[in-house]
């Protein structure tokens, strides 16, 4: 404190409060590294701690099964469970800013829905030879069919939403119309599967419990860049989502442009959400929950430290779950899908009977 | 500084909502000039309009014909920074995320003049420590929003429209739902703004008497239309009563409030002078006599008699009381009425 220039109340406020907000950043990178590295030494088959060390810094080890376990497959996966973790838990963040809802998240725009529905016409339209494992199977092309779709479902839901938006300028309306959109979008694959074979309905609900695994280096070089891009996206519209805070009537008095922020808002949410729903399937949970934890934790409402939080957050709770639903010893994988919410749900009641803030952040 | 060209005009602004064919007109042809660091009470029943004005007036909503030049620039050709930087607003609707550290609704005043992540200037950091000290919110900062009293969000979110640091600040009934010394704190506190942060105010408000007593003029919104004046010509030409008084509570000019009409059932005289004796008087009225001062009492009239050592005389016919509080007088008169029949009743009057 006593090096600060300005012996002023709110530059003392600040420095009070922003200390233990980094060292909380700190505290879940290191955590997020931790689980990272248990999650790709544990599983299955275990590798020791210290041949994980010595094939990530390039050395060679005995065995060549470790070796491609690590990169073929816990590598990848471990990668996605960090991307997944962030994209999704900063995408929550968004939209429970924009509909100023505690109960927004990915899917209430309807883009997992859209989602679901291009993997629906792929798996269920496409006959006998395009199941689940056929698809992921098959090399890069079917792979990139899945993701494609995925993601072709997702956009069209979006550009949906954004067309409606541009015509809607209350955002709880917007909030209601795109939460229609998604039971609309999923009744029609409720009918496609009602008129489809068995197993083309169990490779869709497989898919439907989501999956880190079936994520290859090749989906990698897609999901990477474009998910670090949507954070930063994000993140450059920190300084909008802070203005929506005092509520749209303020915002628009303090010059903020509230149609182009809700333009990227739903943009960069769609982008982040269809991919990761693209190629893991809908993964729910994370995207509501992680936001209130972070909010819990970091006591602020600067979206400036919630974004980092969040991602970190994210990733760390993905890769726990992973983690579990990967038991050690076990050769079970457990649908990542299921994990969430059965580790998450717990962790969020005992946050909001604690905390007894969660509607303060709302009303 | 003074300026002596208009801050805010208004150049036959017509207000109201809808599109095409459902246009639903609020007021037509307002036509003011707002002079720098004048302090505007925005006055006017339920309903006509002046929520709509001064979102009108913040570009927060579309005029539906005519033109605001906010100085000397069209508001029409600016974009929404550039009127933030201009015109400050403070809304009746609470702020919904009361989570939010007061400190963090002061910096938020900050919006329109801060970069892509509004990351904070030195310049930045001063506006907002001086907004903090003109309305001497300190204590309040670290606090949550839903942890205030209404005075003292008030307070904060005046702050925050300090920090915006525009010349002009519109306040949407800024005094509601305080009680009567937060309603004097705020007035008082925005006074002194125009004073000493030569600030521009316009603001809406029911609380006549504060606003005739701060207000360097009334804009009178009524029937579509809007008359504009210093607050005292206001009331001596009659418009003030007009436009706000109703036949059950008048306005009365000499005292620049509005007074319930109480029925008038009986009249008593009443001698004596000062605080004591008006507010005898009021309580007489209240319970429905026509109180006449100090008149030459004839003994078949009732009369109260304020004695030296402030104890009220009762006389009537040719009994005496002498009551020791105004709940005791207003008593002994209530059944002195029952229990004496001969004594005219107002009753048969009314």
């Amino acid at each position: 404190m006593a090096t600060t220039t300005h012996p002023l109340p709110s530059q003392q406020i600040n420095t009070k409060r922003r200390l233990p907000l980094a060292a909380w950043l700190l505290i879940l990178g290191v955590g997020v590294i931790v689980t990272g590295i248990a999650d790709i030494a544990w599983g299955s088959v275990p590798i020791p701690v210290a041949e994980v060390f010595r094939l990530l810094v390039g050395k060679k080890t005995d065995s060549e099964i470790w070796s491609n376990i690590l990169f073929k497959i816990r590598i990848p996966k471990a990668v996605t469970a960090l991307l997944a973790g962030m994209a999704l838990s900063v995408s929550g963040l968004q939209l429970q800013t924009l509909f100023r809802n505690p109960l927004a998240g990915p899917s209430v725009l309807g883009i997992t829905a859209g989602a679901s529905l291009g993997v629906a016409t792929v798996m269920l339209a496409s006959g006998q030879s395009a199941t689940l494992y056929a698809i992921q199977q098959s090399g890069i092309g079917q792979g990139w069919l899945l993701v494609g779709a995925a993601s072709g479902g997702a956009a069209l839901v979006m550009l949906l939403i954004l067309a409606v938006s541009l015509r809607i300028s209350d955002n709880i309306v917007l909030l209601i119309i795109g939460i229609m959109f998604s039971n609309i979008t999923l009744s029609v694959v409720s009918i496609w599967q009602y008129f489809s074979q068995p197993e083309q309905i169990r490779d869709y609900l497989l898919w439907t419990m989501g999956s880190l695994g079936s994520v290859t280096t090749d989906h990698l070089r897609i999901l990477l860049p474009l998910t670090l891009l949507g954070v930063l996206g994000t993140f450059l519209l920190s300084k909008n989502l802070n203005g929506l805070l005092l509520g749209e009537q303020y915002a628009r008095s303090m010059g903020l442009p509230l149609l182009g922020t809700r333009i990227g808002i739903i943009v960069v949410t769609s982008v982040l959400v269809g991919l990761v729903t693209g190629f893991c399937g809908p993964i729910g949970f994370i995207g509501i929950a992680v936001p209130h934890l972070v909010r819990s934790l970091f006591n602020t409402t600067d979206h400036r430290w919630l974004i980092p939080g969040c991602c970190l957050m994210g990733a760390l709770v993905l890769l726990v779950c992973d983690l579990i639903s990967q038991w050690p010893g076990s050769a079970w994988v457990l649908p990542i899908n299921a994990i969430t919410a059965l580790l998450g749900s717990p962790v969020v009641i005992w946050v909001i009977l604690r905390r007894r803030n969660l509607r303060a952040h709302f009303h | 500084m003074k300026h002596s060209s208009p801050i805010l005009t208004l150049q036959q602004l017509r207000l109201g909502y809808g599109q095409h064919s459902a246009v639903q007109v609020v007021a037509d042809a307002l036509q003011e000039d707002v002079k720098f660091q004048e302090m505007i009470a925005l006055i006017g029943p339920n309903g006509t309009g002046k929520s709509t004005l001064l979102r009108t007036m913040a570009r927060m909503q579309q005029p539906l014909s005519g033109e605001i030049i906010l100085q000397g620039n069209n508001m029409a050709g600016m974009s929404a920074k550039e009127i933030a930087r201009n015109v400050s607003v403070i809304l009746t609707d609470r702020a919904d995320v009361s989570s939010i550290k007061a400190a963090e609704v002061v910096a938020m005043g900050r919006f329109p003049h801060t970069g892509w992540l509004g990351f904070l200037s030195a310049t930045d950091q001063q506006k907002i420590d001086q907004a903090i000290a003109q309305t001497h919110i300190e204590p309040l900062l670290e606090k949550p929003l839903h942890q205030l009293s209404d005075g003292e969000r008030q307070k904060v979110m005046i702050a925050r429209a300090l920090a915006q640091d525009t010349p002009l600040m519109l306040l949407d009934e800024p005094t509601t739902h305080l009680d009567i010394a937060n309603r004097v704190n705020i007035m008082q506190l925005l006074r002194s703004l125009v004073r000493e942060a030569q600030k521009t105010i316009i603001l809406s408000t029911h609380d006549l008497e504060l606003a005739l007593q701060v207000a360097d003029r009334l804009w009178l919104m009524h029937d579509r239309s809007l008359t504009s004046g210093a607050p005292e010509d206001l009331v001596l030409n009659g418009s003030l009563a007009r436009v706000m008084g109703s036949k059950h509570a008048p306005f009365d000019p000499q005292s620049g409030t509005f007074r319930v009409q109480h029925p008038k059932h009986y009249c008593i005289s009443l001698e004596g002078s000062g605080t004591i004796a008006d507010w005898t008087r009021l309580a007489l009225e209240r319970v429905g006599y026509q109180v006449q001062s100090n008149t030459t009492t004839n003994a078949a009239s009732t009369s109260v008699i304020i004695t030296t050592h402030g104890e009220w005389q009762l006389r009537q016919a040719n009994q005496q009381h002498i009551c020791h509080t105004i709940e005791e007088l207003l008593q002994q008169l209530s059944t002195a009425i029952r229990k004496a029949p001969s004594v005219p009743n107002p009753l048969d009057n009314a």
